[in-house]
């Protein structure tokens, strides 16, 4: 059946256009590619990180605090559902002495949420890689959107303190 | 609870008052056990298939799932409704839910008694004022029998047969015949009692209908339209209380219905939010139901 243009139809299609119909204006998200294994280019390698807080800018500051935290991808978190998971560094230094060693008493405990509601996403793994370095393994993103992270710190000089952070995950 | 469901159903079918069929007019769309002519008992069974097309967000965009993300559910139900006065009758609802959900790799499905519900309805404007079209009160209550998303063990929360919550709803519905066009408004308020950390707090929901009757009243075609609207939450967990922004989808539905014999009609309802807007922070469904219903 051809669809011809009748001054009806456009009328309709006007006003289906001016209430936001969703049908005319919309994104269909693509499916990720298959992994192979292989980093893109946009994927950022883990030996790229610094090593040096001294030369991490100050970026995101736990509140009521002078500590700057980082929290760095291994690989560009991007929409892959259970198909893999990902691993973020985590960082955390004081501003006032980047080399003095922020002492955290228990293992700090991460969690990750979704802005849009979807389903609940497994537990985050942290370990230790040294004094102010962590490893946050077992994340999966379940829908490219932004994510909310917070880990939460035990310090000895200024307690339990929380440091939030947003990280957008894209389609592929 | 299922020896008082059935019941009702054995006073249901021992019912032995055979009144003449009603004439098919606009639907009672969210109250399709609602007796609306002078039928002592109804009985109604359905089939929908609903699937999600895609989410929109809080600004209103939309994006719609690639073809390796779905959400289908088909959920069957059996209704029951029988006048216990002149103007005030009962009816119960029943639902089967079947699930099935897929995200790339991930794949879930549950089946399962969904949330029973039991409603009142009162005529509170009967179709002899002329005039004024026929108006009716119904008040419903909404079981949380059915496994819900907190109680799942699924990969995919979403395929939960149940919503976790009681539900208390009321609503009007106006039904209005002119010769062979009729016409019906609906506005509709439910709450949703808060469970653990779930608390969804209003919903509102509205639709007129209107469409045209042929072959002597047997055949009848409509079309519907309506938004449905939850208010804003607040969500508390480890990030602390956040403020979600309210719900907004709207509802254009095609409908058919036949009156196969004098007590017995068929109905095929399609119902799509993809087509109006605007919407925010929704989910974006396609529905296609069918459904028999038989008056005595």
């Amino acid at each position: 059946m051809s669809f011809i243009f009748k001054p009806n139809k456009l009328w309709l299609l006007l006003v289906l256009a001016g209430c936001g119909s969703p049908i005319l204006d919309h994104q269909t998200s693509r499916k990720p590619k298959q992994s192979t294994g292989s980093k893109s280019a946009l994927n950022i390698d883990s030996t790229s990180l610094s090593n040096n807080v001294e030369n991490l800018a100050c970026d995101h500051k736990i509140e009521s605090t002078p500590l700057c935290f980082s929290l760095q991808f291994l690989e560009r978190p991007i929409y892959k559902a259970s198909e893999k998971s990902f691993q973020a560094e985590f960082r955390i230094w004081d501003s006032r002495d980047p080399k003095k060693i922020v002492e955290i008493s228990e293992l700090p405990l991460a969690h990750h949420r979704c802005e849009i509601e979807c389903c609940d996403p497994p537990k985050i793994k942290v370990k230790s890689q040294g004094a102010q370095k962590y490893l946050l393994s077992n994340i999966e993103f379940h829908i490219a959107a932004w994510f909310d992270f917070l880990i939460e710190l035990q310090t000895e000089e200024f307690g339990l303190r929380r440091a939030q952070i947003a990280v957008e995950v894209f389609d592929d | 609870m299922i020896k008082y469901f059935t019941f009702l159903w054995v006073i249901l079918l021992a019912s032995d008052k055979l009144l003449a069929g009603a004439a098919c007019c606009a639907s009672k769309g969210e109250f399709p056990t609602l007796i609306t002519d002078h039928s002592q008992s109804q009985f109604s069974l359905s089939l929908t298939g609903s699937t999600i097309i895609g989410t929109s967000d809080q600004s209103g965009k939309s994006a719609f799932f690639h073809s390796e993300k779905y959400d289908r559910s088909f959920v069957f139900n059996g209704g029951a409704a029988t006048k216990i006065s002149e103007r005030m009758q009962l009816g119960v609802g029943f639902p089967l839910v079947f699930k099935n959900s897929r995200d790339l790799n991930r794949k879930a499905s549950e089946k399962g008694i969904g949330d029973p519900s039991i409603a009142l309805g009162f005529e509170i404007i009967d179709p002899h004022y002329g005039s004024i079209p026929q108006t009716m009160a119904v008040l419903s209550l909404g079981i949380p029998a059915g496994t819900s998303p907190l109680e799942t063990d699924a990969a995919i929360s979403s395929v939960a047969p149940g919503s976790g919550h009681w539900t208390l709803q009321t609503g009007l519905i106006s039904l209005q015949s002119w010769g062979n066009w009729s016409g019906s408004a609906q506005a509709l308020a439910q709450y949703s009692f808060a469970e653990a950390r779930i608390n969804p707090g209003w919903n509102l929901a509205g639709k007129l209908r209107g469409g045209r009757s042929f072959l002597s009243q047997k055949l009848f075609f409509g079309l519907g339209v309506g938004p449905k609207w939850q208010q804003a939450q607040t969500q508390e967990d480890v990030f602390g209380k956040s403020k979600k922004g309210y719900r907004l989808a709207w509802d254009t539905g095609i409908e058919a219905s036949l009156r196969v014999i004098r007590d017995l009609s068929i109905s095929l309802a399609y119902n799509d939010q993809t087509l109006l807007g605007p919407t925010r922070r929704s989910s974006l469904s396609r529905s296609l139901g069918l459904s028999l219903q038989l008056r005595q």
